[in-house]
């Protein structure tokens, strides 16, 4: 038994293991935090892709990434961590590109060279620029008191995210006017742009993603989308609350209408 | 933001796309050796070391603004290196870059990451002269395990892929600091092997890269 089977077990009596062998029966199994953002895009794909995935929660606030049990497997402890019978891809990439490639829907990716690398960019967007911010307002707001009641938040930290946000932010709603999605159909740009503002609004600088009344639309729109994969989940419906974060729970990917 | 004007349908131009960069910034360097390998002509136009180089994240601003690496082509434009090699791969010749299985598609990806994560602060570091003894044994796991992937592989994940300008890239950069790439034969292998491909070293004549030049982004070096 792996770290996987110990902290993701898969239900196996009700999926895969009996009865005829469908595509959704790779039955994955994630590793990650509630908290972090690489991790809920793996969540959010798999539903999109009517992957079934179990998720376990990897404790890296004791560094569980880096015990040997995690590094037998993947050996530089990067995680969100993922398991498909004897293959194991680590990091929100690896894990993306996976998960569309093996799921249900058609894919992601646009397959015009234009959109493609319209796409690549905004996720390099949220990537490079707004991940950095919005981590930090997140360990800030919600990860460091959880571990330590009496932390005391940077607030310069906080305002140097602020701030940096709010032209990062402008240009997302710039973006998204007009657009029903962040380049117009639904690609990994809204994967990406999803799990990031879902963690803003978690935080107490909220309000800078309330004030973007495209973003406010295209992401409350989120919330009703029904699966790419044409299977009745929707994806968002797995995001975690602030009370998940707190209590280190995550959702897994159950697909009930084979 | 990125994109302005690109139209809706690939169009076949005449027109050369236009790179700029900055002299030894790795992002750019990754977009030089992609467009090697796919035989796509590029008008290149590289910022000097004095703007500062940023060899961790895929793209970086200058003074007015503009991101590098951006390529101009049809009088539009697009930033960064993911986007830049997305669309480099399908404007030049012969099958995308992109593997079709789905577990290799992965392991692409995976080192990709792993190259953002792991290796780009390392080679900052090293190529900055501010590797710590914990830098220099990550970076040299790094290798062996690339070494070891290469005595398997032809390519980092099998058959070429979007991995190999990546970590190409950083290859190249260690090494024109003085790291022993000789001491990892496989990975000598695999440079010789995708130099052929290019047609032309990676040492791409008006990017050498001297370490003693490099810096860090916002400083003059």
């Amino acid at each position: 038994m792996d770290i996987f089977d110990q902290l993701a077990p898969t239900a196996s009596e009700e999926h895969g293991s009996s009865g005829e062998m469908k595509k959704a029966q790779y039955m994955l199994q994630l590793l990650g935090t509630p908290w972090d953002a690489n991790t809920l895009k793996c969540l959010i794909a798999a539903a999109e892709q009517g992957m079934e995935m179990f998720s376990g929660y990897l404790d890296v606030l004791n560094n569980q990434q880096d015990t040997e049990s995690y590094r037998s497997i993947f050996e530089f402890g990067s995680y969100p961590g993922l398991k498909e019978a004897d293959y194991n891809i680590a990091g929100s990439t690896g894990i993306l590109a996976f998960v569309n490639a093996r799921g249900l829907g058609f894919s992601l990716t646009p397959k015009n060279v234009v959109e493609a690398a319209t796409q690549d960019f905004w996720v390099d967007f949220a990537v490079t620029e707004a991940t950095p911010c919005i981590n930090s307002l997140v360990q800030e707001n919600i990860v460091k008191p959880m571990v330590d009641a009496n932390y005391s938040q940077d607030n310069a930290a906080i305002e140097q995210a602020r701030s940096t946000l709010e032209s990062i932010l402008t240009d997302l709603n710039q973006q998204l006017t007009g657009n029903q999605y962040v380049i117009g159909k639904y690609t990994f740009a809204d994967v990406h742009w999803t799990a990031l503002i879902h963690l803003l609004l978690m935080t107490e600088s909220s309000d800078l993603v309330l004030q973007h009344p495209e973003i406010n639309r295209w992401y409350n729109s989120l919330a009703t989308r029904k699966s790419n994969c044409g299977q009745d989940i929707i994806s968002f419906s797995l995001l975690p609350s602030l009370e998940d974060i707190k209590n280190k729970k995550l959702a897994s990917v159950i697909i009930k209408d084979f | 933001m990125g994109w302005f004007n690109f139209g809706k349908k690939k169009k076949k131009s005449s027109q050369e796309i236009q790179l700029l960069g900055i002299t030894g910034q790795i992002a750019t360097l990754k977009c030089l050796i992609l467009a090697r390998i796919k035989d796509v002509p590029l008008q290149t136009t590289l910022a000097p070391y004095t703007v500062g180089v940023d060899q961790v994240k895929s793209y970086q601003y200058l003074a007015d603004s503009t991101r590098s690496p951006t390529v101009e082509h049809d009088g539009s434009k697009l930033s960064g290196t993911t986007a830049i090699l997305t669309y480099l791969d399908i404007r030049g010749t012969g099958a995308s870059l992109t593997p079709r299985k789905a577990r290799i598609l992965g392991q692409q990806n995976y080192w990709i990451d792993i190259c953002y994560q792991v290796l780009a602060p390392v080679t900052a570091a090293v190529t900055t002269g501010r590797a710590t003894d914990n830098d220099h044994q990550l970076l040299k796991k790094l290798l062996n395990s690339l070494n070891n992937l290469l005595t398997e592989n032809l390519y980092v994940v099998g058959p070429m892929s979007f991995a190999d300008p990546h970590v190409a890239a950083y290859v190249h950069a260690l090494s024109c600091s003085g790291v022993d790439i000789a001491s990892y034969p496989k990975i000598g292998d695999w440079v010789a092997r995708l130099e052929t491909d290019m047609g032309g070293p990676l040492d791409i004549e008006y990017l050498q890269m001297d370490s003693t030049k490099f810096s860090v982004a916002g400083q003059v070096a």
